[in-house]
């Protein structure tokens, strides 16, 4: 049987049943908040299970169509550090889905039932037979295809011709479901298949485990297999830079955790408000019952007593606050682990991360502890007199100058200067109530600066880019003169790209003619010099690199730089920077002439198109068009259309915002509840005065005007404060996108928004404000008179 | 003859709490005419303060009519009842019940805000007089925490006069006053009575029930006496 006054501090948190809900809320989505933090560790849970039934390759290699037989395959499954080889055919095309055509990867499997790395599992259908495929499932969950067994899809064979290859069943790859993310379609078949489709006779790719996973052994063992592959085959380089993957990392898992560490500040913010309402509500309490814990004294209970009574009446607040926060946590940590990596491929049963559950339930308790800990030491230093003294309502107004400023306004109504004076009746309340409101401004206005300046940097990412239409592939030369004459061509414009590390930094290096029309250098250098065509000429190495690169490698303008391609490593001089948001200020530009050179291979990657017109119609028609052209003359291509591709990087961008706004809008809502429960606190303190008042003849909108103003004063001074923390905020956001998805970010405040900030502030604040009124003009003066 | 102001009929009040009712008047019949001084009186928990609220509309009966002013206040919409009892009333509690962010001029300007009762500057004029009359004309800007007991029973005094009403209300007015404070206060309800107004108010003090006009007497919800 607990002790009378154990039963006290538990029935005291039902006497005020909204209270307690809203200060459970609290905690409950402080403590949820932290469940973000799990993300990354369930991720890697799941991933480390599916990484070993996967059997993922370390080292990824892609080639040029290479016969291997198995003599080739037991003597590079014996090179030094070697564990396990399997080679594919894998090959990029094109395919229709309805009308439009997509890019497709068709990955052709030796033997299904025996592969040895990179695993593809079935999941439902049967195995393909010639000219049939599974479909990866990320295909249709990503929108990209949502062909069903007994479909046929139409795919652009290397020839040109159109070849239905029949969709047996579903299948799913950590390898490659990934590609699904960036909108191409993912289909498995037997090897055959992809040879007869991509006119290839052996493999594209070769995935090969190792034994030393560090990075001196694994460039070791890239160069033996290099070197066994140029003496003992037909290739004479690596297609791409080598896929390298170490231990248990997979695809993506450096952006997936830099987002997730991104919210980790948000998180702390989540839980400091929610440490505000409760230092607050406990606060309440105690001034509340101020009479009590003299008549508690009166009869004999020591401060210890008195203290340990309201501590019971904080823990039991904070364990179920927490208890509620752990279970929510839980859920919206899987909600969150299955939403963000979807795109990504991974597909996860329901996981707990228990360590994370018992650390929520311990911070949630510990934090409504700290909390409320100035509340309860006072508590316990109150005394008799001084308590049973105590009205409940502060009679000191007017001492401080503050409460003197506020009496100015003479002009104003009655009511609402009862409301703002009001403001300086309980001035701890009111602060922590305004730095909840600044808090819920400062993050709106954050996000929203963060938002525009993601706007801002695709913008300026792609106004450079002058091309209307980018052909991806190579087009022989012979054919260039062919496309520069077709109807509502204008320019036409040949480029390399390949993949390249400078430093630590893998890039991606653009060879432009250097005359190009296809990228207005002129508005974009910052340092140095575009190429001449003399460079051109000769392939000189030379380059002009982004300033984010350049700053985050110690690159300047004349400094000869290590560039490390497929063919191998190159010494090429920067001449010049540029200010430019493309590939995330992270841009390296060559001659195009320079960078065949380098690669070995005279043929271009595809050319850049400048239309006659930028009517959309006429742009897509010639994409079309050009295809056709090209597929006639047994050329498979890719077409990228300017417009289109602005559209999706933005709607991309986006994502990554909605992240963070997901988050902020938790602790905007916990100001909110905050704003709310103070208000209800002030009701509840002067229902004896909304009993006065009504006596004296104050009707319900009197009534409401005196707290609205109350609310409203606090909600505006809350916004004037927020603006410029806002600014901070948002210039810590973008500091840590920028850090995190290594994207180059304009330093930028939502000027335009702080009309906005202020409506919803205002219209927040009437809403919230809404109950506690209501309340307030239903006492009648008999009922609100009587009210202890 | 002096027309009638207050009139109650079979007057029922039940309050339930829980489980718990409590009849706090019984089937209570009154009749009060104008510029009458009356003192209730009677035991604790009788049903004095109950009977007060009745007449106030503070609290509505449970059966019965109550009438003021010739107008059937139980029938009244709650912001009606507001208005009217600010137009009609005034109000004196045990503790003042001043808004401790106002000033005193202000305490005893509001109940003529709310009325909308003249222009500002009028208000302002009537509450001066109002403050001047309770001996208060130098203490117009003092907030309540800046007054004495008997100060602060001033200012609700002035303001129970804002709209210049024909009744005036006291519940236990000076019971939370020492006796020189309210001998002064009575001086002045009982000028306001001798002005003209009805004066009602409810006493634990013998002496001052003494100096009513009429002593109503109550007992268990009743009135047994007056």
């Amino acid at each position: 049987m607990p002790s009378a006054l154990a039963r006290k501090s538990l029935r005291d948190l039902s006497r005020r049943r909204a209270r307690t809900v809203f200060t459970v809320l609290t905690i409950a989505l402080g403590v949820a908040g932290m469940s973000m933090l799990a993300v990354s560790d369930l991720a890697d849970r799941g991933m480390r299970e599916q990484i070993e039934s996967a059997r993922m390759y370390n080292v990824n290699i892609h080639v040029t169509d290479v016969d291997l037989d198995g003599t080739n395959m037991r003597e590079l499954g014996a090179i030094a550090n070697v564990k396990a080889v399997d080679a594919r055919a894998t090959i990029w095309t094109r395919m229709y889905i309805g009308e439009r055509r997509a890019y497709v990867i068709l990955v052709g499997v030796e033997d299904f039932g025996h592969q040895t790395l990179d695993v593809i599992t079935r999941e439902s259908g049967d195995l393909p037979g010639p000219m049939e495929a599974l479909t990866e499932e990320a295909n249709a969950r990503n929108g990209v295809y949502g062909g069903r067994e007994g479909d046929a899809a139409r795919v652009i064979a290397r020839n040109g011709t159109v070849v239905e290859i029949g969709i047996t069943g579903t299948a799913r790859s950590l390898v490659y479901a990934p590609d699904t993310y960036d909108g191409i379609v993912v289909l498995y078949c037997g090897i055959q298949t992809v040879r007869a489709v991509g006119n290839v006779s052996g493999y594209t790719s070769l995935s090969f485990q190792l034994g030393d996973q560090s990075k001196a052994a694994v460039d070791r063992t890239v160069e033996d297999v290099r070197d066994y592959l140029t003496a003992h085959t037909s290739v004479v380089a690596f297609d791409q830079l080598p896929l390298l993957r170490v231990g248990y990392d997979w695809p993506q898992k450096e952006v997936f955790n830099n987002i997730l560490e991104s919210l980790a500040i948000l998180t702390v913010i989540i839980l400091l408000a929610s440490a505000f309402l409760i230092s607050n509500t406990m606060n309440t309490i105690i001034s509340e019952q101020r009479r009590e814990i003299g008549q508690m004294k009166a009869i004999g209970a020591t401060s210890r007593q008195v203290f340990t009574s309201f501590l019971t009446t904080s823990f039991v607040i904070g364990a179920i606050g927490a208890a509620v926060g752990a279970v929510l946590g839980v859920l919206i940590s899987y909600e969150v682990l299955v939403t963000f990596s979807r795109p990504f491929g991974m597909s996860f049963g329901f996981m707990v991360d228990v360590p994370m559950v018992a650390l929520s339930l311990v911070v949630g308790v510990g934090i409504v502890l700290l909390a409320s800990m100035p509340a309860l030491v006072r508590s316990a230093r109150v005394s008799v007199r001084e308590a049973l003294e105590s009205s409940g309502i502060s009679a000191s107004y007017g001492e401080g100058a503050f409460d003197r400023l506020l009496m100015r306004g003479k002009g104003l109504p009655r009511t609402v200067q009862m409301g703002v004076r009001n403001v300086a009746r309980k001035k701890g309340r009111s602060l922590a109530t305004l730095l909840q409101i600044t808090l819920a401004v400062a993050l709106f206005m954050g996000m929203l600066s963060l938002a525009k300046a993601v706007a801002v940097a695709t913008d300026e990412a792609w106004a450079p880019r002058t091309f209307d239409i980018r052909v991806e592939g190579t087009v022989p030369a012979e054919l260039v003169d062919d496309i520069a004459a077709m109807d509502g061509v204008s320019t036409v414009d040949p480029y390399v790209t390949a993949k390249a590390l400078i430093g630590t930094h893998g890039v991606e290096i653009w060879g432009y003619s250097p005359d190009t029309r296809a990228w207005d250098y002129r508005s974009t250098m910052s340092a140095g010099r575009w190429f001449t065509a003399e460079e051109n000429r000769t392939n000189a190495s030379v380059m002009v690199v982004g300033t984010a690169l350049a700053s985050l490698e110690g690159i300047g303008v004349g400094d000869r730089v290590h560039v490390m391609l497929a063919t191998g490593d190159a010494l090429v001089e920067v001449v010049g920077l540029q200010d430019s948001f493309m590939d995330m200020g992270q841009s390296v530009l060559m001659p195009v002439g320079s960078l065949q050179h380098l690669l070995r291979d005279p043929s271009n990657s595809g050319v850049f198109i400048q239309t006659t017109t930028k009517d959309r119609g006429v742009i897509d028609r010639l994409s079309v068009n050009l295809e056709d052209f090209m597929l006639a003359r047994g050329v498979t291509v890719g077409i990228m259309i300017h417009y289109v591709s602005q559209a999706q990087d933005k709607a991309s961008n986006n994502g990554t915002v909605m992240i963070f706004l997901f988050v902020s809008m938790l602790v905007v809502l916990i100001c909110m509840i905050g704003l709310m429960s103070t208000l209800t606190m002030n009701v509840l303190d002067r229902t004896k005065e909304i009993g006065m008042l009504r006596c004296i003849g104050a009707r319900a909108r009197d009534i409401r005007r005196v707290f609205s103003t109350e609310g409203l004063f606090l909600a505006l001074v809350g916004w004037g404060v927020g603006l410029p923390l806002g600014g901070l905020i948002g210039f810590f956001l973008q500091a840590q996108v920028k850090e995190t998805m290594r994207m180059m970010l304009p330093v930028y405040y939502a000027w335009a928004f702080v009309p906005w900030a202020f409506l919803v502030t205002v219209v927040g604040t009437l809403l919230v404000i809404q109950v506690p009124m209501l309340r307030a003009t239903r006492f009648r003066p008999g009922d609100a008179l009587r009210y202890q | 003859m002096a027309a009638r102001l207050i009139e109650l009929r079979k007057v029922d009040k039940e309050y339930t709490t829980g489980k718990l009712s409590y009849h706090a008047l019984k089937e209570v019949d009154l009749d009060l005419d104008e510029g009458e001084l009356a003192a209730i009186v009677g035991p604790s928990g009788c049903g004095k303060s109950t009977l007060l609220n009745m007449v106030t509309g503070i609290d509505r009966p449970t059966s019965g009519t109550v009438t003021v002013a010739g107008e059937r206040i139980d029938t009244m919409k709650e912001d009606a009842l507001a208005s009217w009892r600010g137009r009609n009333l005034g109000i004196i509690f045990q503790f003042f019940q001043l808004f401790p962010t106002l000033t005193a001029l202000e305490n005893a300007m509001l109940p003529m805000d709310f009325a909308r009762r003249g222009t500002i500057a009028e208000r302002e004029e009537t509450a001066k007089r109002n403050l001047a009359l309770v001996g208060l004309a130098e203490k117009l800007g003092n907030l309540p925490s800046e007054l004495s007991g008997g100060e602060q029973q001033r200012v609700a005094i002035a303001r129970s006069l804002a709209n210049d009403p024909k009744l005036i209300i006291g519940d236990e007015p000076t019971g939370n006053l020492d006796s020189k404070t309210e001998e002064r206060m009575f001086d002045i309800i009982k000028t306001l009575s001798e002005q003209g107004k009805t004066v009602v108010y409810v006493t634990h003090s013998a002496a001052l029930a003494q100096r009513a006009g009429r002593r109503i007497r109550m007992l268990d919800g009743k009135i047994v006496e007056g």
